[in-house]
């Protein structure tokens, strides 16, 4: 196992194997956000007490939840770029902040076109909105710091670390609505519960998919990039670039 | 056809939703035309650094 690891994490393989890869992320992408649009917009039923502005929701949480997972993503590749030096690995990091990045911001925007209509307000000092706009800042810090520093080295080390403390603030984001006064409503889906009507839970569930796959083809897409700059001086890349295959 | 429409309207929350949706989309068509952009930019510097060095 560890060896096909090493094997699939060499800059060459990864490239070469990622081109055949991106399709199976890209297609089911397109698929999942058609059919989970067609059942947020039209299938699932308007809430009880928020109408249609419910329908915010499968935009707004899904989202949010990527926010956490690409931060989440960002801090083990940084960690098993640290701890086993494996380049690989702090490409994923380093590619993953400008969408994470974007995810965020998606979740601070919806959330406060959807806080507008509910709450009577855009934005409120509240702890888990405040908690997710210090995610938005550790994302932006992290892609400041990766471009602060000449040396690739000392780049992802740097960065890396950030990420990794920042990791402490993935929990408070979640338990923030538990451990303080909160006008965000709690989850609505647990391990062992799902306190919503089902076709609500489909849309959501699709489009949460949708975004998984689509980061996951960013960031195919994005890492073949990075090796071909950070492996220019091998002769495989010269041979690829002046053949000018993609 | 005008009852799909109908339903689109979304009453008084309608500005909201598809902004949020709109929004969402334009976002997603950025961060996928930036790495096409990225990616053509770094062929376009290798093939120049390496016709330089030839």
């Amino acid at each position: 196992m560890w060896k096909w690891i090493q094997a699939f994490a060499s800059p060459k393989n990864f490239y070469q194997t990622s081109a055949k890869i991106i399709p199976w992320f890209l297609y089911p992408f397109i698929a999942l956000t058609l059919v989970g649009l067609y059942w947020a917009l039209i299938v699932s039923p308007p809430d009880y007490q928020q109408g249609d502005s419910v329908r915010i929701m499968y935009v707004h949480v899904p989202a949010a939840w990527m926010s956490l997972f690409i931060y989440i993503v960002m801090a083990i590749a940084g960690a098993i770029g640290l701890i086993w030096q494996i380049k690989l690995a702090n490409i994923v990091a380093k590619v993953s902040a400008p969408i994470g990045a974007a995810f965020t911001f998606l979740a601070l925007v919806t959330g406060a076109v959807w806080g507008k209509p509910m709450w009577g307000t855009w934005w409120v000092w509240d702890a888990r909105l405040t908690s997710e706009l210090i995610l938005l800042f550790l994302y932006l810090a992290f892609i400041s710091l990766n471009n602060a520093f000449d040396n690739p080295k000392t780049a992802s080390k740097a960065s890396s670390v950030l990420v990794i403390v920042g990791l402490v603030n993935i929990p408070i984001i979640y338990y923030s609505v538990e451990w303080w006064n909160s006008l965000h409503q709690g989850a609505s889906i647990g391990v062992n519960k799902v306190s919503m009507q089902i076709d609500m839970f489909i849309a959501l569930m699709l489009i949460s998919f949708a975004f998984k796959f689509l980061y996951g083809a960013l960031v195919l897409m994005r890492a073949r990039d990075e090796i071909l700059t950070t492996e220019q001086n091998s002769t495989w890349v010269k041979k690829l670039i002046m053949k000018g295959e993609k | 056809m005008m009852e799909i429409f109908t339903l689109l309207a979304f009453d008084k929350y309608a500005s909201y939703i598809w902004f949020s949706y709109g929004i969402t989309f334009i976002a997603i068509a950025l961060l996928f035309i930036r790495t096409k952009s990225i990616h053509r930019d770094t062929i376009k510097q290798l093939r120049s650094k390496y016709l330089r060095d030839l």
